[in-house]
């Protein structure tokens, strides 16, 4: 993050936190984008950091960085490194919207107007040459599956969960520990919750299996001597260096592989100081285990908001709600809108090196395409109207699926933006007019080529 | 007597079709010479008329071949012809054309042996069905009182 702070082109980068992207116009070159910023209710520009608001806020309320397992103050940092280093204020938490007049993190505070709770939301306005959506992923519910457990038996966990609890800065500082604070002496992975699973998301995530073998390293150097089960549907470890994890959770001695046949016969209850997992086995056997905690491994999920997201951009989805990328095989860092570009987890479940590449690749294509003083090249392949034949019944801007048509403050005929235009011709298909020209493919030429064919 | 060989003409969306003619060419399998292709990039610029112009100057079939639901290269340009070829059916009917003889369907361009597929199922299919009774088309004041179902 140093970089984007302090590096070569940091005058170039403005960042936004607390932001929502609220409305989005314009084309490859020529973006304008609305962004609602609510309020921080601490000035970023005065605020030094140290921190002194928050001991004294007399409210906590579960953590979201920490999955919920740890607390925070209704004034916090959101984790510690965040960027910008500045706290925020929950009004949703604060005493101050609840009618009551707490003042203490203000009081609190060494620079003299720094927290304002006269704060408000703003509604900025940014204009940009590109869009990259980089909107992430988020983990399937496990509550969907009640037998697992999850949410109702205490030490059943979801992956990041686990790993908020395995972390140096987590709840509990990297020891890893039941809801009653004591070591596990048994630990259950359970792959595949969820994912290759046509009741609800059909598709392989990629990378949990390689997390749950990283998982099992970090248990064997945190929790000598615990049982690791692994519970797994499928076992998928692609690329050249994580089978090495794999190897080093099968070759351990704590270590067992279990294959199940169907999440569904999978059940776990609490029992005792830990919980019971039932399961039949790949080999139609029924039998149970012990184990102190559990750890799902759910699949990856499209984050909520972003069939909104896709809508407002105009970035149409797949079926399984990720965004659809131009081409599956040879380009997944641009959607099917020209200068919206896509990175990471919100176009497929993928592995923090495809999204880096991905990121990268996006951002490739914005430099080398929006290079300062070139003109952009516009597709001969476009449509134009023939504004004498138009007769403005609008039915061209229905179909278009760019939303490059528009239309004369009088409403009276169609227009067509060539740089939003990517020339699929249903404009002109549509007209009923024939006030569209396809350009390249027009009525006549389509029409001499049929005269030639059917001589 | 000579076999009857029909001229179907085929609209082949430039993105999946006809990269899929392609790939059967690539691969050298043969298909019907009776199948000529007109690309054009989407499938929804198929202009229902372009199909009714087909069978006036000489077409005894016409093929809409389109990427399949959810690969359009333009988001929903093959819903529209598919939504377009419907109602297409429903004016051929009146004019007293064979459904058969207007086909919409989806080739990938991976899907080269599909292609040769569906060109020859329509040729044989038009082929059984024989000529176009050209006299009515294009002229509907001569046409006989149509009967629908």
């Amino acid at each position: 993050m140093g970089e984007i702070l302090h590096g070569e082109h940091a005058h170039n980068i403005e960042i936004l936190t607390l932001a929502e992207v609220t409305d989005v116009a314009g084309y490859l070159g020529n973006f304008t984008v609305k962004i609602l910023q609510t309020a921080r209710y601490v000035d970023t520009v005065r605020c030094i950091g140290c921190g002194e608001c928050i001991a004294p806020c007399p409210v906590s309320v579960p953590n979201e960085f920490h999955e919920g397992l740890g607390e925070r103050k209704a004034i916090s940092l959101t984790f510690a490194g965040a960027l910008p280093n500045v706290p925020f204020l929950d009004p949703a938490a604060c005493l101050r919207w609840k009618g009551q007049d707490c003042e203490l993190c203000r009081k609190a505070c060494p620079v003299e107007g720094t927290v304002q709770f006269e704060d408000s939301a703003k509604i900025l306005e940014r204009s940009a040459g590109a869009v990259i959506l980089a909107t992430g992923s988020t983990l399937f519910d496990c509550r969907n599956l009640p037998q697992l457990g999850y949410a109702s038996v205490p030490d059943v966990y979801t992956s990041l969960e686990f790993e908020r609890l395995m972390a140096s800065n987590g709840p509990t500082g990297g020891a890893i520990v039941t809801r009653a604070g004591k070591p596990p002496e048994s630990i259950a992975i359970v792959h595949c919750v969820g994912s290759l699973d046509e009741r609800h998301r059909p598709y392989c995530s990629g990378i949990c299996c390689e997390y749950a073998f990283k998982f099992s390293h970090l248990v064997r150097t945190k929790v000598p001597g615990a049982k690791v089960y692994h519970l797994y549907k499928e076992l998928v470890t692609p690329g050249k260096e994580a089978f090495s994890l794999y190897r080093h959770a099968a070759g351990s001695p704590d270590s067992r592989f279990i294959r199940y046949q169907d999440i569904g016969e999978l059940q776990i209850r609490e029992n005792g100081d830990g919980q019971a997992i039932r399961y039949r086995d790949a080999a139609g056997q029924e039998d149970s285990l012990h184990a102190a905690m559990v750890v799902l491994c759910p699949a990856i999920e499209p984050p909520r908001g972003s069939a909104e997201l896709g809508q407002m951009m105009d970035v149409s989805s797949d079926r399984f709600g990720f965004f659809e990328e131009l081409h599956g095989t040879l380009d997944s860092a641009q959607s099917k809108v020209k200068g919206v570009y896509l990175a990471g987890a919100c176009q497929a479940p993928m592995n923090i090196e495809k999204s880096i590449s991905q990121g990268m690749a996006a951002a490739g294509y914005i430099l080398s395409e929006l290079r300062d003083g070139t003109k952009l090249q516009v597709d001969p392949v476009t449509a134009s109207v023939n504004e004498g034949a138009c007769s403005g019944c609008h039915i061209c801007r229905f179909v278009c699926p760019y939303k490059a048509i528009s239309y004369t403050a009088e409403g009276r005929t169609a227009s067509i933006n060539p740089l939003l235009c990517r020339g699929c011709g249903t404009c002109v298909a549509a007209c009923p007019a024939g006030a569209i020209i396809g350009n390249h493919f027009t009525n006549d030429q389509i029409l001499a080529e049929m005269e030639a064919i059917l001589r | 007597m000579t076999r009857f060989e029909p001229k179907i003409v085929g609209f082949l969306c430039n993105w999946c079709s006809y990269a899929g003619a392609d790939k059967a060419g690539a691969a050298q399998m043969p298909y019907p010479a009776n199948f000529k292709p007109v690309r054009v990039m989407c499938s929804g610029r198929v202009d229902p008329q372009f199909v009714l112009q087909a069978y006036e100057r000489g077409a005894d079939g016409v093929m809409i071949l389109a990427c399949h639901p959810g690969d359009c290269h333009y988001k929903e340009g093959n819903y529209r012809a598919t939504q377009r070829h419907r109602m297409l059916l429903r004016m051929l009917h009146q004019f007293g054309i064979e459904p058969e003889r207007c086909r919409l369907d989806y080739v990938s361009a991976g899907e080269g042996e599909k292609f040769v597929k569906v060109v020859t199922d329509m040729v044989e299919t038009v082929r059984s069905l024989g000529p176009l009774r050209r006299s009515a088309v294009g002229a509907p004041s001569v046409l006989p009182p149509c009967s629908l179902p």
